[in-house]
């Protein structure tokens, strides 16, 4: 670059002024080809420098930006992506918590509520509402808890089902507890646990058909009682 | 100088979001920046109709209190509250007519008090006055219907109620009386509901209450387990107490989203 | 026979009540009593409750003795040591005292309490209770 003399007028035609402005304008909206295009790259005077500066500076400019753009594109996709994945989370949390308490009634007036999986407080509290409720508004005399899909117990997960049970029975309907395997029975042996009050039996079907030869028991003793009233 | 948008802005903050508040102000559109002091009957009973409407569809339950709390920052008689929401009166921390009003010969007086911006949090606080058997039933009922304003599940409701019940019991026998606090907020976990019991009855001396903890402790009147009954309820409990200092039980519940 | 249906009041009934009025009337069904309990049981009622009902159960020569409380949605330590106490009470008697239609956030609430309500029996209806106390004679 040539030491510039202050004195020195330079000359240029009104015309290019107006396409540098111009250029200007377009690059401040983003439109560089356009802008690029107004920039001329002929000249050989004083203004020409100013013109060959904006023209390398723009040019940079619009490689940084397009990165920029693409650098956000991006961002944006996999932030939707994400977004995606945890709204299906969600969807799936929601899913496992409906589908770990699935109350069946397996006949009338009994309950069976089958538990896979860890159960900790949380979760006891959640499937102890459910079934509380299911009794309530079933009008069911039993609940059979049947945990042939839990392997090992510890003594607080025993400690939810002995409270489940007890609501149960405070509801005035009676619970049973089913398919215990046999490291579960060693160990609530082992640790002390409490059962009194909470029938156990081998299976489901155990369960049910001792609840029905009960009811008809019952059902003979009433109409028996009947007759003779 | 006190403008309607400071009056109203002192009795919104905390409870409801800005966008209420500025959706309030459109509507209000020059009233809102007039002085309180300079308003006429009839702008006095627009901008609560404006509340009211606004507060409805917001707040729901307690659009009654806040109403009133307005109804005292604009200067208005207090006693004039229109709608009982939870029956009790309520005033502004923004406000300087912090007493609440004795409603009827009523000795449960609730005070509402919506934060100020100032203290930056949503914590909705209601105190009760704890003296009579009634008292404990009235405690009880606000302490359902708040649980299930902030979204507590029916259960938890249930046992917030049951906690509210046994700690008023104890002050009513015990102490004689008391207060029963309930702090409504928020955390990253959901809504939570802070239960503060407090009187300045005869205090429980270090010996009794081991017997409490143990579960051996049996008053005359066969009280005496519910202590330990709120204890086990909730996951959060604090307990501050001794002869001669009154008794103080703090007792948080929590909803899960 | 009619089921004792959940009524759906709302919470505390605390309308006042002094003593025995129609909102603790004790009925009598075959050789048992029951009572649908609406009001606050507070110290005063519930001595004034167990008081006549003992006094039916001995005229009546009663067999059992029903409490429906679905009316009731709290049922604190206070609440559950009368339900114990008219339960002894009734026992010493020589009857059988039944609890009806607790409330499933209720008997949630008693079993994380840890209180007993273990002086009385429960039974999901009134239907259930009358049935088992038949079974008894």
């Amino acid at each position: 670059m040539q030491p510039e003399d202050p004195q020195t007028i330079v000359e240029f035609s009104h015309e290019r002024l107006e396409d540098l402005i111009q250029a200007l304008a377009y690059a401040a909206i983003d439109d560089f080809d356009a802008c690029m295009s107004l920039l001329r790259e002929d000249g050989s005077d004083t203004f020409a420098w100013l013109e060959a500066g904006f023209n390398d500076f723009l040019g940079q400019l619009k490689i940084i930006k397009a990165d920029l753009q693409g650098a956000l594109a991006r961002a944006e996709v996999s932030n939707r992506e994400l977004e995606a994945k945890l709204e299906t989370i969600e969807r799936q949390q929601a899913a496992i918590r409906e589908l770990s308490t699935p109350l069946i009634e397996v006949w009338s007036g009994v309950l069976c509520l089958p538990v896979v999986g860890i159960v900790d407080s949380q979760r006891s509290a959640e499937m102890t509402e459910s079934l509380l409720e299911a009794i309530v508004n079933k009008q069911a005399r039993i609940a059979i808890i049947d945990i042939t899909g839990i392997d090992a117990m510890d003594t607080k997960t025993a400690d939810h089902f002995i409270k489940m049970a007890k609501a149960v029975r405070l509801l005035g309907a009676d619970c049973t507890l089913s398919g215990i395997n046999p490291a579960i029975a060693q160990t609530l042996t082992h640790i002390g646990v409490d059962l009194t009050g909470v029938r156990t039996m081998r299976n489901l079907r155990d369960a049910l058909q001792t609840f029905l030869r009960e009811q008809s028991a019952i059902n003979l003793k009433i109409h028996a009682g009947q007759a003779q009233g | 100088m006190r403008t309607v948008e400071d009056a109203i802005g002192a009795v919104l903050s905390g409870a409801i979001s800005a966008i209420t508040q500025r959706s309030i102000f459109n509507r209000l559109g020059g009233l809102a920046r007039t002085p309180v002091a300079q308003l006429g009957a009839a702008e006095r009973q627009t901008i609560l109709k404006e509340l009211e409407s606004s507060l409805r569809l917001f707040a729901r339950s307690s659009s009654g209190e806040l109403l009133a709390a307005c109804e005292r920052a604009l200067g208005e008689s207090g006693g004039s509250a229109s709608s009982g929401g939870a029956g009790g009166s309520a005033s502004s921390a923004g406000s300087s007519t912090g007493a609440g009003h004795g409603a009827g010969g009523g000795t449960a007086t609730a005070t509402a008090t919506a934060a100020t911006a100032a203290t930056a949090s949503k914590a909705i606080r209601k105190t009760f006055a704890v003296e009579q058997e009634k008292d404990i039933a009235t405690a009880r009922l606000e302490a359902w219907s708040e649980a299930v304003r902030i979204g507590l599940s029916k259960f938890t409701a249930v046992k917030v109620a049951t906690a509210v019940s046994e700690l008023a019991r104890n002050i009513v026998f015990y102490a004689g009386k008391g207060t029963v606090e309930l702090v409504a907020n928020e955390d990253d976990r959901g809504p939570t509901l802070n239960i503060v019991a407090s009187d300045q009855g005869p205090g429980i001396e270090p010996r009794k209450l081991e017997e409490i903890w143990s579960g051996t402790y049996k008053s005359q009147r066969g009280m005496g387990k519910g202590l330990l009954a709120v204890k086990k309820l909730t996951s959060d409990f604090h307990l501050d107490t001794g002869p001669g200092k009154g008794t103080r039980v703090t007792c948080l519940f929590r909803g899960d989203r | 026979m009619k089921r004792a249906s959940a009524s759906t009041g709302h919470m505390g009934s605390h309308n006042g009540t002094r003593a025995m009025d129609q909102n603790l009337a004790i009925i009598q069904i075959r050789n048992c009593l029951l009572v649908s309990i609406q009001a606050e049981l507070h110290d005063r009622l519930a001595l004034d409750l167990q008081e006549s009902l003992m006094e039916r159960v001995r005229a009546v020569d009663a067999k059992g003795v029903i409490l429906d409380v679905s009316a009731v949605e709290i049922i604190d330590s206070y609440i559950t040591r009368i339900l114990n106490d008219i339960g002894k009470s009734v026992r010493f008697m020589g009857a059988e005292c039944y609890i009806v239609g607790i409330r499933p956030a209720v008997a949630m609430t008693l079993i994380e309490m840890g209180v007993e309500l273990d002086s009385v029996s429960t039974a999901l209806n009134l239907d259930l209770a009358l049935e088992r106390l038949e079974l008894l004679q």
